[in-house]
């Protein structure tokens, strides 16, 4: 019983962490950026949520409103750093993210403060064959599939997923085709930053969130994406689910305070063995 | 320049600076004032030896932090549990933290700049977890206490006292200019003309017979030998040692410093390291926007400036002096993309 | 041509994921010969060159360097043994002066001094005694071919791999580097040259080995295989004059 019952709460953690994860790897795996700064993105998703659903605007249109949010500033990050550092520069790249990462963290702490936050719902819980779940845990991991069919979608049904792939593939091409791949570049680095958006405002209905909370979740959303493959939607989803497994087992059998641990062995063994990820797309 | 003429000239810069050195506890007696130029001793023993790893092979390692909890906690736990003298436990401190860190880079060095650094800090964190959680042994995040200063020792009739605020400073400027010569040392040597080639092209470097694997491991091992050391150093000079100050934040914070300063040069980490942990100190006002500053800065930076000041300053230099033969350091430049294994 | 062999490829193939690079490859290199390797893009040159000097390893197949067996070796343990190669993108050490380039490929092999004497008198060799405080970045391409050239010389190969050393030369500068290819054999080096430029490879090669899609199409001498019909087919095109 109480393995199922850790599954079941791996599905939620693991949700959050497939969108962290999706949004990440995409960003990686199209602009051959590592943003560092992912998980102040995912703080700010959860903050705008919080401050908007405590002056009375309804959960969903709150997690749409901080997804837009983070998409602007996720827009800003690119179009105003990003962008001018070389591609191959690569160690440049991550350390302009940590550069913003520190910035915005400590701008969080001297806007919000470093306290805590966290959006207190009903704890109605439901009892589904023995396994108890509440409502909001429920409709947290609904929210989540239902952004990832939409995403889904987006990338394989129109004309803007095309583009996408045909930039990750091979820019140049791309550009001869007519598609101008910075706009391209600009919009997913959006969207990657609203996926991590939507992980921060689910998160923070359940587990408390503060300025200096990005951190641990950007590391685990790359480490799930070197996990599934860089640029690997599945892979990320997969990851993510496995991870969440993997700690929610250890906190339950063994000890809550080797949790993050997990992470870190988690890839450590992963690398040794596959060392291009699971669905491993050649890393770099 | 002939190669003997550059020794001798970077022998005695090296004695001149550490004469200086010495001489400052006359001048100042501030404690405070000391103890920051202790940390920043400490630190440029860090930093150079990153800089070993940063910018001579190009990989840039979050991992170096945890070897230096490594050297602190060896050294703090030989002497308060077992009764041992920093004398001996400072060489044990180095030993332990290039055992483990050579394990480290094993792992680590197989793969290419990004893995590297996610495994470097994945397993700088495990590390870090085992201090935290091992409570038996190290503390737990309470830390560890009562780590006693270097015992006195007598040289040619006089006592040193290393009690004093004078004398442990004296002690720690010893060790820090020491490393930094024998680190200028390793570069100019065959080793570090190999680490350099290997930075600039390291397919190429390989097929020019380098055995890239091997300098690579190599130092990133001596690396973690020297930031074990300053371990050492460390828990001894502070008394107390805990593991958040080794946790990410500090390891970031550490790779900064030979970065503002510049990596690839030998100057570069002296320069950032004295930058980055002085001017907060004499900021203190503008405490609580220390940190937002730094990230704007570090963005800043690299937009403008990847060298770093000693590295913009010295490319400027070496394309005005294109006739001159200097072999002494080459700028930084941008880090490569560099393949694994 | 008879003579001691070098050089002995058996059947090697390289397949990456769906693509067959390389199909049943065999070939020898005798000592002190100029061998080129010659094939439209695509046929395999390169990834020739690259599982024979250790930078890949080849699906299937041996290769014979002196007698031992390399496949599994490191491309720094080849070059120690005597084999040494350039690169078609002019790969050098950007930063570092042409002096330090050269040097760099006397690593461990003598002291500093003896170093800085061997890379100066090597330079002077090339032609690039002018040159040699200079970061390599800063030589045109021609140069910079010339320069990997020394550093392969550094390494004191008995075999030197030279892929594409013409390529952007004017030629003024390729007549150049086709006197200074031929003597190397008198210096005991021997060469494996690959080359789009037909002028070079008919006029200094011994032999030549034709690659096509990854598959041996020709070998012989050059008035053989200039007269190939399959060669000129699939290559040179009609309409070559020699």
């Amino acid at each position: 019983m109480l393995f199922i019952q850790l599954v079941v709460d791996s599905l939620v953690l693991g949700s959050i962490y497939a969108l962290m994860a999706i949004g990440f790897t995409m960003i990686f795996g199209i602009l051959h950026i590592i943003n560092l700064a992912h998980g102040e993105l995912f703080v700010l998703g959860a903050f705008t949520a919080f401050f908007l659903v405590g002056a009375g605007v309804n959960f969903i249109l709150a997690l749409l409103i901080a997804m837009l949010v983070v998409a602007i500033l996720g827009l800003i990050m690119e179009r105003g750093v990003y962008r001018f550092i070389k591609k191959e520069a690569v160690l440049n790249t991550m350390l302009a993210s940590i550069g913003l990462s520190l910035f915005l963290q400590n701008v969080y702490i001297l806007i919000f403060g470093p306290q805590t936050q966290q959006i207190y719902g009903s704890t109605e819980t439901i009892n589904l064959l023995g396994i108890i779940i509440t409502w909001q845990r429920l409709i947290l991991v609904i929210i989540a599939v239902t952004v990832v069919i939409l995403l889904n979608l987006l990338v394989k049904r129109t004309w803007f997923g095309k583009a996408l792939r045909a930039t990750a593939l091979d820019p140049q091409v791309a550009q001869l085709m007519g598609i101008d791949t910075g706009r391209i570049r600009a919009v997913t680095f959006a969207l990657g930053s609203a996926l991590a958006a939507a992980a921060g405002a689910l998160l923070v209905s359940i587990i408390p969130v503060s300025a200096t909370s990005g951190f641990i979740p950007a590391t685990k959303a790359f480490i799930i994406t070197i996990f599934g493959g860089i640029g690997s939607i599945t892979g990320a989803i997969v990851g993510a689910l496995l991870l969440a497994l993997a700690e929610n087992l250890a906190a339950g059998y063994i000890a809550s305070s080797y949790t993050n641990m997990i992470a870190y062995a988690f890839l450590v063994l992963v690398l040794l063995i596959r060392p291009d990820g699971i669905f491993g797309r050649r890393s770099f | 320049m002939n190669r003997s003429a550059e020794l001798k000239r970077g022998l005695i810069l090296g004695l001149v600076t550490l004469v200086v050195l010495m001489m400052v506890p006359f001048m100042v007696a501030d404690e405070y004032l000391l103890t920051v130029l202790n940390m920043i001793g400490i630190y440029v023993i860090l930093a150079s030896s990153l800089n070993l790893i940063v910018g001579y092979t190009g990989q840039l390692s979050f991992a170096h932090i945890a070897f230096f909890g490594i050297g602190a906690y060896t050294s703090g736990l030989l002497g308060t549990k077992l009764g041992i003298s920093f004398w001996l436990g400072l060489p044990a401190a180095g030993a332990v933290a290039a055992i483990v860190g050579f394990v480290v880079g094993l792992i680590a060095l197989r793969f290419g700049s990004h893995i590297f650094v996610l495994v470097t800090l994945s397993l700088g964190e495990i590390i870090r977890l085992v201090f935290y959680n091992w409570v038996e042994l190290t503390g737990g995040p309470d830390g560890l206490f009562g780590i006693s200063r270097p015992e006195n020792i007598s040289l040619l009739g006089i006592t040193w006292d290393f009690s004093t605020p004078a004398g442990i400073y004296r002690l720690i400027m010893i060790f820090a200019v020491i490393s930094v010569i024998i680190i200028w040392l390793i570069v100019r040597s065959s080793v570090g003309r190999a680490l350099i080639a290997i930075r600039e092209n390291e397919t190429f470097a390989e097929f020019c017979g380098i055995n890239v694997w091997f300098y690579k491991n190599l130092s990133f091992t001596i690396g973690a030998l020297f930031a074990g050391i300053a371990g050492s150093v460390y828990a001894h000079f502070f008394g107390y040692i805990a593991p958040s100050s080794f946790n990410t934040m500090e390891a970031i914070y550490l790779v900064l410093m030979p970065f503002f300063g510049g990596i690839g040069t030998i100057a570069g980490p002296i320069i950032g390291t004295f930058l980055l942990i002085s001017l907060p100190e004499f900021l203190r006002v503008l405490a609580d926007y220390r940190m937002t500053i730094m990230g704007l800065l570090l963005v800043l930076i690299i937009l403008i400036m990847p060298q770093g000041i000693v590295g913009a300053i010295q490319s400027l230099y070496i394309r005005l002096k294109a006739g001159r033969s200097s072999r002494a350091e080459i700028s930084a430049g941008s880090i490569r993309v560099n393949r694994g294994g | 041509m008879t003579g001691e062999v070098l050089l002995d490829v058996r059947n090697i193939k390289k397949h990456f994921g769906g693509v067959q690079a390389l199909d049943d490859i065999s070939m020898q290199v005798f000592k002190n010969e100029i061998l080129g390797i010659i094939g439209p893009n695509g046929a395999g040159k390169t990834t020739f060159f690259n599982c024979i000097s250790g930078y890949l390893q080849p699906s299937s197949g041996e290769v014979f360097f002196m007698g031992k067996s390399i496949i599994k070796y490191k491309p720094h343990r080849i070059n120690r043994m005597g084999m040494a190669r350039t690169f078609q993108n002019g790969a050098i050490f950007p930063r570092m002066t042409v002096l330090e380039n050269i040097m760099t490929g006397l690593h461990g092999r003598c002291n500093a001094r003896e170093q800085i004497r061997r890379a100066e008198y090597l330079a002077e060799y090339v032609g690039l005694a002018e040159r040699v405080n200079e970061p390599a970045m800063d030589l045109p391409h021609g140069l910079q071919s010339r320069l990997q050239i020394a550093i392969g010389l550094a390494t004191n190969p008995k075999l030197l791999l030279l892929d594409e050393p013409a390529a952007g030369m004017s030629p003024d500068e390729t007549r150049d580097l086709m006197d200074f290819i031929a003597e190397l054999p008198n210096m005991g080096v021997t060469v494996c040259l690959i080359e789009h430029n037909m002028d070079v490879i008919m006029n200094i090669c011994n032999r030549i080995f034709v690659l096509n899609l990854g598959r041996k199409l020709a070998e012989g001498v050059p008035e053989e295989i200039k007269s190939n019909p399959e060669v000129i087919k699939a290559y040179l095109g009609r309409g070559y004059v020699a």
